[in-house]
């Protein structure tokens, strides 16, 4: 019990220090809606400025190096958000994009500091704060974490106070939610974000000099435990919540503490010589639970569409290729020496772990940085393999890549229950933990003696292709892989698979809408990905006759996500340009030339920072435009078109729609109240209300997008109230939605198939291997023509009219033939003749498809004219239910909504 | 585009290419300014100078001052030296490089050097183009076991082991490792335990500190668990001033060692009540102990080759490559043929007792424990067992004498 207390107390300080590093995050987070990963690295800029520069440097006192210490630490901060953010903000930059972003400063900051302080001998930094030891019997207390501790809950109490009761912390709340709102109340967005990131970064340098003295200054360590288990502990407070993440970091602090406690129970237990890496499980198991608590599977309505990189077409350019291939192998068999093909070859591995971020990040969305973890497993498994049963290398190789799938799964699961910046602090928790529990012991890899797993000479089918013997011949291998690879990634992007897949990515509401499974889709990228990272991961542990594990750390994964994006994380080619600025790869060669060798990785911190600007979508994209015109020019192609099938309009499997008092809750308010209506087959019912009146939501609980407290939903005579979203899409109904929510990187072409697809059994395999695109549905194509959309099928949506627009949602949704749509306002920003044509297509539809119509509309004419029903919802509350003519002369829809509107509504449609 | 992100672009850039051209990083051979007319002899170091590991700074900057040192006394035998330094980063793949490049360059031999994340590799280049390694620092069982190594020291093991049995020499009979949370860890406890026991201890606990530490004083506590009186402190420099720091706001009872491989008196002087009682021990000494005569030599090299480093300022890791580049010098003085690789290997196999300024024994770089038993298979090619057991007055090293590590090595025989 004593030994308890002891480490529950010794606990106190790393908590404290957990603390203080993530109340900045927090703040930063709150302020502008960014996680800024760079918090660590800012904390340490400003410690190694105080101490090493101006105290052991210079000689200053404490205080005086204490607040230059954190102004540098400021000006790093405010320089970023005023520079670097402001200008994404302005190119159009996703939220993703600004993460990435901090990855960049988090780079560039801890690479200059190696380079600067490389040479300066750091001495045992002495304790400042009051230092005396008490004793309480046999248990120590130090005065200095005490003294942290008390720092960092008066911390807590004074963010917590000033954001919620002064109105620069409010105004700073709410510019993260809405600038231009809070520009029209006379705060300068500039200035608020100027100030938030300015008093971070000033937490994040005071933080990280008061820390100092008991974590020591170290460029790796440093950052490493301040990112992961300060973002630990911001996350168990929601990056919003000061208290809880005070408390997030007292349990990661005393969690720590006490697995050094138990590590030798834990060796016994697992009998195993040494337990390592023990404490990355505390915050990954903190982590973990805070999501399963609190994730959601599928973004509420509230939620943000962000716009992501661009993508490539994924088109297969055969003489481009072949090309690069037959230069390569020049390269390889004539002009490379040993160290320049080894150079050459270990570009391409990266690369092809670079080429599972592409899937990962670029197609479906997913920041998971823990690619190079997945990579390390394979290659563990593979080497195991041959380690203990002397298996051929070719079917320990593939047996690897095989076994790493279902271990990416493990990563796959925090996608399924969080989106967005969550997942990427989940994935770097699970990759850094496997990196230390499993790759850094060796017992658990090999003989502990090795350090690894030795496999001896690799020789694949009978020929030596040890990367030190034959260096040229294990670059062909690696070229090899490396293109088999790009061409399952880009047949994926081609496929019907990667188009769900990509409807996912840019918006998993819609996607569930059309019947995507977004589990299914979540999962099936982890899995393609993780294969793919498996196969990279392979070929650089089987490189050497013994596999080192070293390599597959959580900052190789930081940086691949940011190579990724540098060569442009939508583009295959994106990977293999990317893989260039990977320090061992062509880029350092280049800038060995230069004698700057050992600058290469601040030089691709600060390209990242560059192109996030002026180039968010990766340096492939102007080179493939430019590549492009250039082909268009030379190859005289004709423009492309999509020619249509002859087909006749279908109709529908009828089916009717049954709601039966159906009530949904958010909390304490009740949104919709027993409501119930039924549409039949060939029938428009529309439905009409007060804004606010719980229309939307009606239509989320038919659609499965809320789950109803009670109340029963029957699509033809099946009841499907507990179905998900995607179920009840593939059987026959659909809605479209207010704010449109296409697929905006998609074409029209694409966004439609995206709703019609038919799902093969084996499709998940043969579309990586041989994409085939079945022609569009007899369905598909009736909506092409009576939506006008021929000449629009190659546009990408943002190069449309919003009335066309608006037509692309609807025809999306009819696409697939449903027996039942439901429509969500329409005709929300159309002009007249607009909504007039789409009152007869509408018609169309129910008359001569069969299609039974649920139409929510504000503009009553529209209703009156094109229904055959019309029910009247009024908070929450079915209140008539009738013909227009009932409807119209009803009392309580005139005192609740129509009130003067139904006459000039009646003469505008001309009854 | 926007304009004002392109200039703002090009701006960065160029202050990114500025600054970095300010920086410096060698990996290309550097010409010297002697009068020396023979064809020129191409020395190797591969060594992680910077990088997110460790950096052996000092050893990087006495090896350039070794080789001006000779080159500005006569080469050898006339031959200008030319150092063809590798920073490895601490990276894998650069590490494998850095040994092809040596290939490449045709160097003779790899000297000071160190590797961490890619022996293997390293080790099979080299061994496999005929180029020595010598001097360099042995970590791991692959470096013990190599015929081409030539070490001036017991290498990490062994002093692992003496730093267990200086404590025990000095009364603290139960002893705690504390260490890097690495994979090497794992073995640790099989291979120290019974050196301890040899020496009349007991290994009672290993302490394991991962990189990501962040408070030391749950590692101290778990370092006294056990009944331990003394504990071992191998971590690199920026975990060990941490632990210190606890250790001298918590006065524990407990015996310190440490390795003076990374300690100079003037880093000792920053360290409090710890550094006063702890134990030193290396195959070198401290610096500026002044009962090592035979360290003037090596402050003479130092100097003379403008490496800025005084004999309180030097660190064993600045020590060691200046004796290797005096181990090489005395043995491939006597290669009348061409300098090559396999000369040099043949030139060190042939030496025995080179004068190494009595810093060391007389050495006989192909000296090495039988092989047969268990542990002498692992450190084939020891051919200095000795270390340095010594402490510090606040000012010099004082050194307590040296002590034959083949003692506490179960089965190990010498021939």
């Amino acid at each position: 019990m004593t030994n308890l207390m002891q480490f529950i107390i010794l606990g106190l300080g790393a908590g404290a220090a957990y603390t203080l590093l993530a109340q900045g995050v927090v703040l930063v987070y709150r302020g502008s809606g960014i996680v800024n990963f760079a918090q660590g690295a800012i904390a340490m800029a400003g410690a190694y400025v105080w101490y090493v520069t101006l105290e052991q440097g210079l000689g200053w006192s404490f205080w005086p190096a204490f607040v230059v210490g954190v102004l540098a630490s400021v000006v790093i901060g405010v320089f970023f958000q005023q520079v670097v953010l402001r200008l994404v903000s302005k190119t159009g930059g996703s939220p993703l994009t600004k993460v990435i972003a901090t990855l960049g400063l988090l780079i560039v900051i801890q690479s200059l500091i190696i380079q600067k302080y490389t040479d300066v001998p750091i001495t045992a930094i002495g304790q400042y704060l009051p230092s005396n030891v008490w004793h309480s019997g046999s248990i120590v207390i130090q005065e200095d974490r005490i003294v942290l501790f008390a720092i960092s809950v008066a911390l807590t109490f004074v963010l917590w106070a000033v954001v919620k009761y002064t109105r620069i912390g409010l105004a700073i709340s709410a510019s993260a939610e809405n600038e231009r709102a809070v520009a029209t109340l006379g705060w300068s967005p500039n200035f608020l974000g100027a100030v938030t990131w300015g008093v971070g970064s000033a937490l994040a340098g005071a933080a990280g000099i008061l820390i100092a003295p008991i974590t020591g200054l170290n460029p790796i360590g440093f950052v490493i435990v301040v990112t992961i288990s300060g973002l630990a502990a911001a996350l168990v407070g929601g990056f919003r919540s000061f208290p809880l993440t005070l408390l997030g970091g007292m349990i990661l602090g005393i969690g720590e503490s006490l697995m050094t406690l138990y590590t030798p129970n834990l060796t016994s237990f697992t009998h195993l010589q040494v337990v390592t890496g023990a404490q990355t499980l505390v915050s990954l198991v903190v982590i973990i639970v805070v999501l399963v608590v609190r994730g959601q599977s599928l973004p509420l309505r509230s939620h943000v569409i962000e716009r992501l990189p661009k993508l490539g077409t994924g088109k297969t350019r055969w003489p481009e290729l072949i090309a690069g291939v037959a230069m390569a192998l020049v390269l390889i068999t004539i002009l490379f020496d040993d160290v320049w093909i080894t150079a050459l070859s270990f570009s391409l591995m990266t690369g092809i772990i670079l080429l599972s971020v592409v899937i990962l990040t670029g197609f479906t969305g997913q920041l998971s940085l823990g690619q190079y973890a997945i990579g390390g497993l394979g290659a563990l498994f593979a080497a195991q393999f041959v380690f203990h049963f002397h298996m051929p290398y070719v079917l320990a190789m593939i047996l690897g890549v095989a076994l790493a799938v279902p271990a990416s799964l493990l990563f796959a699961i925090p996608a399924l229950r969080t989106r967005g910046v969550n997942l990427a602090v989940v994935t770097l928790s699970l990759g850094y933990t496997v990196s230390q529990i499993i790759f850094n012991n060796a017992a658990i890899t090999g003989r502990a003696s090795d350090g690894g797993t030795k496999i001896g000479h690799v020789n694949l089918f009978g020929l030596n292709v040890d990367s030190l013997v034959y260096p040229n011949r294990w670059a062909i291998v690696c070229l090899v892989a490396f293109v088999l690879c790009a061409l399952v990634t880009a047949n994926l992007r081609r496929s019907a698979s990667g188009r769900r897949l990509l409807a996912v990515r840019t918006n998993e509401r819609a996607a569930a809408s059309l019947g995507v499974s977004v589990f299914r889709a979540k999962i099936y990228a982890f899995g393609v990905a993780g294969a793919i990272a498996a196969v990279g991961g392979v070929l650089l542990g089987f490189r050497y006759t013994l596999v080192s594990y070293t390599g597959f750390d959580a900052f190789s994964s930081i940086y691949a996500v940011a190579y990724a994006v540098i060569g442009g994380v939508g583009y295959v080619v994106g990977a293999i340009v990317g893989s260039m600025m990977t320090a061992g790869g062509l880029g350092t060669n280049l800038f060995n030339l230069l004698h700057l060798g050992s600058w290469t990785t601040t030089f691709g911190g600060v390209l990242l920072l560059v192109l996030v600007i002026v180039q968010p979508n990766g340096a492939v994209e102007p080179i493939s435009q430019q590549w492009d015109w250039l082909r268009r020019k030379v190859i005289h192609r004709k423009p492309l078109s999509v020619e249509l099938p002859e087909t006749a309009a279908e109709r529908v499997e009828p089916g009717s729609l049954s709601v039966n008092d159906v009530t949904v809750r958010f909390g304490g308010v009740v949104a919709v109240d027993r409501a119930s209506l039924s549409v039949e087959p060939g029938q428009i019912v529309g439905l009409i209300g007060p804004n606010g009146a719980g229309k939307t939501t009606f239509i989320d609980a038919v659609t499965g997008f809320v789950r109803p407290a009670a109340g029963k939903i029957v699509l033809k005579d099946t009841d499907i109230t507990s179905w998900s979203a995607a179920q009840r899409s593939a059987n026959g109904i659909r809605r479209s939605f207010q704010s449109l929510e296409l697929f905006e990187d998609l074409t029209v072409l694409e966004n439609l198939m995206a709703g019609t697809a038919e799902v093969g059994k084996w499709s998940w395999l043969t579309d990586l291997i041989w994409p085939r695109n079945k022609p569009l549905t007899p369905s598909a194509v009736a909506a092409v023509r009576e939506f006008g959309l021929e000449d629009k099928l190659l546009s990408m949506p943002t190069d449309l009219s919003y009335g066309q627009r608006r037509l692309v949602a609807i025809a999306r949704s009819v696409a697939s033939g449903p027996s039942i749509l439901l429509l969500d306002e329409p005709a929300a920003g159309l002009d007249e003749n607009e909504s007039r044509e789409l009152a007869r297509l509408i018609r169309r539809l129910a008359d001569e498809r069969g299609m039974g119509i649920l139409l929510v509309e504000h503009d009553v004419g529209l209703v009156m004219s094109t229904c055959d029903r019309i029910v009247v919802i009024d908070f929450g509350s079915v209140i008539a239910d009738g013909t227009p003519a009932e409807v119209r002369e009803d009392q309580n829809v005139i005192a609740a909504y129509l009130g003067e509107q139904t006459q000039e509504e009646v003469e505008v449609s001309g009854e | 585009m926007l304009k004002r992100p392109l200039r703002l672009a090009a701006a960065l850039t160029a202050v990114a290419l500025v600054a970095a051209a300010c920086g410096s990083s060698s990996s290309t051979p550097s010409t010297t300014t002697t009068k020396l007319t023979k064809s020129p002899v191409v020395i190797g170091q591969i060594v992680p100078l910077t990088g997110q590991g460790l950096q052996l700074t000092q050893s990087g900057q006495a090896m350039k001052a070794a080789i001006k040192y000779y080159n500005a006394h006569g080469g050898l035998n006339g031959h200008p030296l030319v150092l063809d330094q590798c920073d490895t980063q601490y990276i894998a793949s650069l590490e494998a490089q850095c040994a092809q490049k040596l290939v490449n360059d045709h160097a003779v031999a790899d000297i000071g050097g160190d590797t961490n994340t890619n022996v293997t590799a390293v080790q099979s280049t080299l061994d496999a183009a005929g180029i020595p390694r010598i001097g360099m620092l042995m970590g791991s069982i692959t470096e013990y076991q190599s015929m081409n190594d030539y070490a001036i020291e017991p290498g990490m093991i062994l002093m692992l082991g003496g730093m267990e049995v200086e404590l025990i020499k000095h009364g603290a009979k139960k002893v705690s490792m504390v260490t890097v949370d690495t994979p090497q860890a794992a073995q640790l406890k099989a291979l120290l335990a019974p050196i301890a026991v040899a020496a009349g201890g007991e290994l009672v606990n290993v302490v394991l500190i991962p990189g990501t530490a962040t408070d030391y004083t749950q590692y101290l506590t778990a370092a006294e668990a056990n009944g331990a009186t003394g504990a071992a402190l191998a971590v690199g420099t920026a975990q060990a001033n941490a632990f210190v720091q606890v250790y001298n706001q918590l006065k524990p009872t407990l015996k310190m060692s440490a390795s003076s491989g990374t300690y100079s008196s003037d880093d000792l002087k920053k360290l409090g009540p710890w550094a006063h009682q702890a134990y030193y021990t290396y195959g070198v000494p401290i610096g500026n102990d002044p009962k090592v005569p035979g360290l003037k030599n090596v402050s003479t090299v130092l100097t003379e080759g403008g490496s800025g480093l005084t004999p309180a300022s030097t660190e064993g890791q600045a020590i060691i490559p200046v004796m290797a580049m005096r181990g090489f010098m005395e043995a491939a003085g006597t290669i009348t043929g061409d300098i090559t690789g396999k000369s040099v290997q043949a030139a060190m196999n042939a030496a025995t007792n080179l004068n190494m300024w009595g810093i060391t024994p007389p050495w006989t770089p192909s000296k090495y424990i039988s092989a047969g038993t268990t542990f002498g298979s692992i450190f084939a090619n020891v051919s200095n067992p000795f270390l340095y057991d010594e402490g510090w007055n606040g000012t010099n090293g004082t050194d307590n004498g040296t002590f034959n590590m083949l003692k506490y090595v179960p089965g190990a025989t010498v021939s």
